[in-house]
C-alpha cells in the first residue's frame, strides 16, 4: 500500500512569537522550527501501518521554504522512505483550500491508496486541511483518528467523540485520515535512521509537474484574507477554594473546572 | 602527511604568546558543514525528545545509577557509537557535532555525559586513533551499537597526574606467547559494566620495555572490578576500581606499539578534554536558563529579584561567560574539523575555562536562588554537586595550565634564547631583530577582519596580546629553562592566555556573526561579546601586572610553615 503523510513544519512550541510589523503574520527570522505534533503521530501511523503490512512505501511531504526540508528529513529519519518538498515559491502564501489544492495533485500523481495528515496545524490552526483535501480526491475522510487498522482492503478505524468516546468504523479504501495526537508513542529518530535519511530521495515538484496553474495555488489563489492577529490579552481569574478537608476541596476544584472552566 | 602538517597554521594560542595574531587562520568563525550540521542539530534533537520522556536525573542520582534500560536506550539511539567511523557501523561525527551531543547531554545529565564521554571520548578512543584494522573491525561494530560499553583505564593510586608512576604491569610470557598484566587501577568510570577497557601498564620482556595499552575484555581469567564508589557529584556513573591478576593479552590485543602507551593516553585525553569543556557549557546553558527563571519569578520588596543589581550582575556575567566558553570550545574544535589536526593546548584551555566557568555559574545559580539552591528536592545542589568534578578529572586545571602553557612557551623560549645569544655575540640592532624572528616586538594589532561596532572591543583584545606577549618574553629573558618551576608565573601566563584565547574566539564569532547577518539581528551576540571581552581584558592585565609579586614568597614561606607545622599556626590566644 503507497501512504502519502502530509506533514507541516511550525515552530517549536517554546518559540517566542513575535507580530510582524503589519500585524498579520509572525516574524520567522531567527525561530526554531519543527514537525507539527499531530504531523508526528501521522508519520507514525504511516510506518506502522508499513510494518504490520510488512509491504508498501510511506512517501512523506510538505509544503514549505528550504527550511521545512528539515521536516521532511525527520520524518524520513523516523523511517519514512521517500520525500516530496513543495519548495516552489508559487506554493507559497495561501489558505488551506489552496494547500488542499497541492497535496490533492500530489496524492494524485502519486497515486497514494491512503493519504494520512494531523489534524491540525500547532500554528494557524485551521484543521481543514485533510477534509478539503478529502474533498478535491472525492474520498472518505475521518477527522480525529484514535486508531487504524487494515481489515481485509479496507481500514478499521476509530475516531474520537467527546467526552472520551469512540466510535470505530469501516471505511474503504482510498481514503483520507486525520490522525489525533497522543494516541500511542512515537518513535525516537535514531542516529542510523538519521544518517539513512541524508540517503533517501526527496523530490521537489513544481506546479506545473503537478498540473496546476497559479491561480489556483499559494497568495493568487487565496480566498481567506487575514486582517490582523493579536496575542491573547493578559488577564485572569483567581478564586480560593475554602474547605476544611483536603478531598472536600480537591472534589468542589474537580466541579469547578468541570462545570466553570470546561477543562476536563 | 608531513607535508600537510606542515601547511598548517600555527596553533592559535601560539601566535597570542608571540604577540602575532594570526588572523586569517581563525576567520571566519568555523561553521559546521550544513550536512554535518543537520545531522547533529537532528541528533541532538532526538537525544532532547527522548530525553523529555525517559530520563529521570533524581532518580538517577539518588539510585547512584545509570540504569541498564536507559544505557540500552542510548545504544538504540546509536549516540554511542556517535564518533565511530561508519565503515564499522557508527555515525562518523567529527569533533563539532560530537561537542553538540555531549553539550546537550550534559545539560541534561551529568552522569550520562561522562558515562558517554568514559564510553566514546576516552574509552574507545585509542582503539579509534591507533587501533589496527583487525581490531577496528572486530570492536568497533560493538561499541557503535552500545553492546560493548568502554572504559580507559590509566590511573593508579600512587599514579595520578604523575603517569610515569604507573605500577600495572604487562610481563611478556615467551612459553604462552601473552602479556600477563598485573596491577589495580581507581577510579575507573564504567567500570561496573564496561566490556572492553583500554588498560595501560609497563611492558616487560621479549616484546618490549615501556608503557603498552592493552584491551582486556570482561570475563578474562584474573579481572575483576570492585564495587561502585559514593561519590559526591555524577552519582549515576559506576566508578569502581579494577584488579589485574596474571590477566593473559594476546599480542593481538595490543593497541599501537610497545613504548606508546603514553603518547597513546596522552592523545586521547587531549582530544577527550574538549568534550569536557562542551559539555560543561551545556551546564552552564542550564544553570543560567534555572536562575533566569528564578530571577524573574521571585518577588522581593515588590520588585522581581532580577530588578537587583546585584542579581543582574550575576545574570550576566554568568551568561557572558558561558558566551566566553562556548566560543572557546567551538573555535577549536572547528578548526580541528577544518584542518584535521589535534589542538591539545586550546582543547586543555577549553576543558580548564569550561569547567571553572561551569563551577562559578553553577555557584552563582545557588546564590540566586536562595535558600532553596541548598534543599535537597530542588536539583540546584545536584548541579553544584555535579560540576565540582570536572575541575579534577581528565587532567586536573593545575596539570592542565602547565603543560598547556609549558607547551605554548616553547616557540617564544626559541627565540629568546636566540637574541640572548645575538646579544653576546654583539650583534648589531638589525641582527638583534632578526635574532627574535618569531616574537614581534611590537603592538599587536587589531585584526583586520574586526568590524566598526566593535572596535574598541578588538582594540582592548591587541592591547591585552601586546601587554601578555612582552610579559611572556620578559619572563623568558629572566628566567629561561628556571621557568619550568616556576608555577607561581605559569599559572598566571596560563590565566592570561586562557581568556585571551577566549577573547579571540569571541571577537572571531561576534565578527562573523555580524558580516553574515548585520549588525541589527547580531545585537545579542554583540552585547555578550562586550561584556566578556571588558572583563576578559581586566582579567588579562591583571595577571600580566603582577606576574610576579611579593606574594609569591610568603605563599612558599607560609606553605613550608603549613607543612611543618600541619595545621592553622596562629593560635587566637
Amino acid at each position: 500500500m503507497k501512504i502519502l503523510v502530509c506533514i507541516k513544519q511550525v515552530p517549536d512550541k517554546d518559540a517566542r512569537l513575535v507580530l510582524d510589523d503589519a500585524g498579520r503574520g509572525i516574524v520567522q527570522a531567527d525561530l526554531n522550527w519543527e514537525v507539527n505534533e499531530s504531523d508526528r503521530y501521522a508519520v507514525e501511523t504511516g510506518l506502522r501501518l508499513k510494518q504490520t503490512l510488512g509491504q508498501g512505501e510511506v512517501v512523506v511531504c510538505t509544503l514549505g521554504p528550504d527550511r521545512a526540508r528539515k521536516a521532511l528529513n525527520t520524518a524520513l529519519a523516523m523511517g519514512a522512505d521517500r520525500g516530496i518538498h513543495l519548495s516552489d515559491p508559487d506554493y507559497r502564501g495561501g489558505d488551506p483550500m489552496t494547500v488542499a489544492r497541492v497535496l490533492a495533485a500530489v496524492a494524485r500523481s502519486e497515486q497514494a491508496e491512503l493519504v494520512l495528515c494531523g489534524t491540525r496545524s500547532d500554528d494557524e490552526g485551521y484543521g481543514q486541511t485533510p477534509i478539503l483535501l478529502a474533498g478535491l480526491l472525492d474520498r472518505p475522510a475521518v477527522f480525529l483518528t484514535m486508531g487504524v487498522e487494515v481489515q481485509d482492503g479496507s481500514l478499521k478505524v476509530i475516531r474520537e467523540l467527546e467526552a472520551g468516546r469512540q466510535e470505530e468504523s469501516i471505511v474503504p479504501l482510498p481514503a483520507v485520515l486525520a490522525i489525533q495526537s497522543g494516541i500511542y508513542e512515537v518513535r525516537y529518530t535514531s542516529l542510523k535512521g538519521i544518517m539513512a535519511a541524508k540517503r533517501k530521495k526527496v523530490t521537489q515538484p513544481t506546479p506545473t509537474e503537478l498540473g496546476l496553474s497559479s491561480d489556483q495555488i499559494g497568495g493568487t489563489g487565496q480566498r481567506i484574507e487575514v486582517l490582523s492577529m493579536a496575542p491573547p490579552e493578559a488577564g485572569g481569574h483567581c478564586e480560593f477554594i475554602e474547605a476544611d478537608k483536603p478531598d472536600v476541596a480537591a472534589r468542589e476544584l474537580v466541579e469547578k473546572l468541570r462545570r466553570e472552566a470546561k477543562v476536563i | 602527511m608531513t607535508d600537510e602538517k606542515h601547511a598548517l597554521p600555527a596553533p592559535p594560542t601560539e601566535g597570542l604568546f608571540l604577540g602575532k595574531i594570526d588572523e586569517e587562520s581563525i576567520y571566519p568563525f568555523p561553521e559546521q558543514d550544513p550536512d554535518e550540521k543537520e545531522i547533529a542539530d537532528m541528533t541532538v534533537a532526538a537525544f532532547r525528545e527522548w530525553a523529555d520522556d525517559n530520563l529521570d536525573s533524581e532518580k538517577i542520582d539518588r539510585d547512584q545509577e545509570i540504569p541498564e534500560s536507559v544505557r540500552r536506550q542510548l545504544g538504540e539511539l546509536g549516540l554511542l557509537g556517535a564518533t565511530v567511523p561508519e565503515e564499522y557501523e557508527g555515525a562518523g561525527f567529527g569533533t563539532t557535532s560530537y561537542c553538540r551531543l555531549v553539550e546537550e547531554m550534559c545539560r541534561r545529565d551529568a552522569s550520562l555525559s561522562v558515562f558517554l564521554g568514559a564510553h566514546l571520548s576516552i574509552g574507545a578512543k585509542p582503539l579509534l586513533l591507533y587501533g589496527n584494522p583487525e581490531q577496528k573491525a572486530r570492536y568497533l561494530p560493538g561499541v557503535a551499537t552500545g553492546e560493548t560499553i568502554c572504559a580507559f583505564a590509566l590511573t593508579e593510586p600512587g599514579s595520578g597526574s604523575d603517569a610515569n608512576a604507573m605500577r600495572t604491569t604487562a610481563e611478556w610470557d615467551d612459553a604462552k606467547g601473552v602479556f600477563r598484566l598485573n596491577g589495580n587501577k581507581i577510579w575507573i568510570t564504567n567500570g561496573s559494566y564496561a566490556e572492553l577497557f583500554s588498560v595501560f601498564a609497563k611492558a616487560r620482556g621479549a616484546r618490549g620495555n615501556g608503557p603498552g595499552a592493552f584491551i582486556v575484555r570482561r570475563g578474562q581469567k584474573g579481572f575483576s572490578n570492585g564495587p561502585s564508589e559514593h561519590k559526591l557529584g555524577i552519582r549515576g556513573t559506576a566508578t569502581t576500581e579494577l584488579a589485574f591478576q596474571d590477566v593473559e593479552v594476546a599480542p593481538e590485543d595490543v593497541i599501537g606499539e610497545i613504548g606508546e602507551g603514553f603518547k597513546i593516553a596522552l592523545e586521547t585525553l587531549e582530544t577527550g578534554r574538549l568534550s569536557l569543556g562542551a559539555g560543561c557549557t551545556g551546564g552552564s546553558k542550564e544553570c543560567l536558563k534555572m536562575a533566569v527563571e528564578h530571577a524573574t519569578e521571585r518577588t522581593q520588596f515588590r520588585k522581581t529579584i532580577i530588578s537587583f543589581g546585584m542579581i543582574r550582575e550575576k545574570l550576566s556575567r554568568m551568561a557572558a561567560h558561558t558566551y566566553g566558553s562556548e566560543s572557546a570550545v567551538y573555535l577549536t574544535s572547528g578548526l580541528i574539523d577544518r584542518d584535521h589536526r589535534t589542538l591539545p593546548v586550546e582543547a586543555g584551555y577549553c576543558k580548564v575555562l569550561g569547567s571553572e566557568t561551569l563551577w562559578e555559574v553553577v555557584n552563582d545559580t545557588v546564590q540566586v536562588v536562595g535558600g532553596i539552591g541548598y534543599m535537597e528536592e530542588y536539583p540546584y545542589q545536584r548541579s553544584l554537586r555535579d560540576a565540582r568534578i570536572n575541575l579534577i578529572f581528565e587532567g586536573t586545571n593545575e596539570i592542565l595550565r602547565l603543560s598547556g602553557t609549558l607547551e605554548a612557551l616553547k616557540e617564544p623560549s626559541h627565540a629568546v634564547t636566540a637574541r640572548l645569544k645575538a646579544e653576546k655575540a654583539g650583534l648589531g640592532a638589525e641582527g638583534l631583530e632578526q635574532a627574535m624572528g618569531a616574537i614581534a616586538g611590537q603592538a599587536a594589532t587589531v585584526p583586520r577582519w574586526v568590524p566598526e561596532v566593535i572596535a574598541v572591543e578588538g582594540e582592548c583584545f591587541a592591547a591585552a596580546v601586546t601587554a601578555f606577549s612582552a610579559k611572556v618574553v620578559d619572563v623568558l629573558r629572566r628566567h629561561r629553562r628556571r621557568i619550568l618551576g616556576q608555577q607561581y608565573t605559569l599559572r598566571r601566563l596560563a590565566d592570561g592566555a586562557i581568556q585571551l584565547y577566549a577573547m579571540l574566539a569571541v571577537l572571531s564569532r561576534v565578527s562573523t556573526r555580524i558580516a553574515a547577518v548585520g549588525e541589527e539581528r547580531s545585537a545579542k551576540e554583540i552585547l555578550l561579546a562586550r561584556r566578556f571581552i571588558e572583563e576578559a581584558a581586566v582579567r588579562v592585565h591583571h595577571e600580566v601586572e603582577a606576574i610576579e609579586t611579593p606574594r609569591d614568597g610568603f605563599d612558599d614561606q607560609l606553605a613550608e610553615l603549613l607543612g611543618e607545622e600541619g595545621r592553622y599556626p596562629a593560635p587566637l590566644f
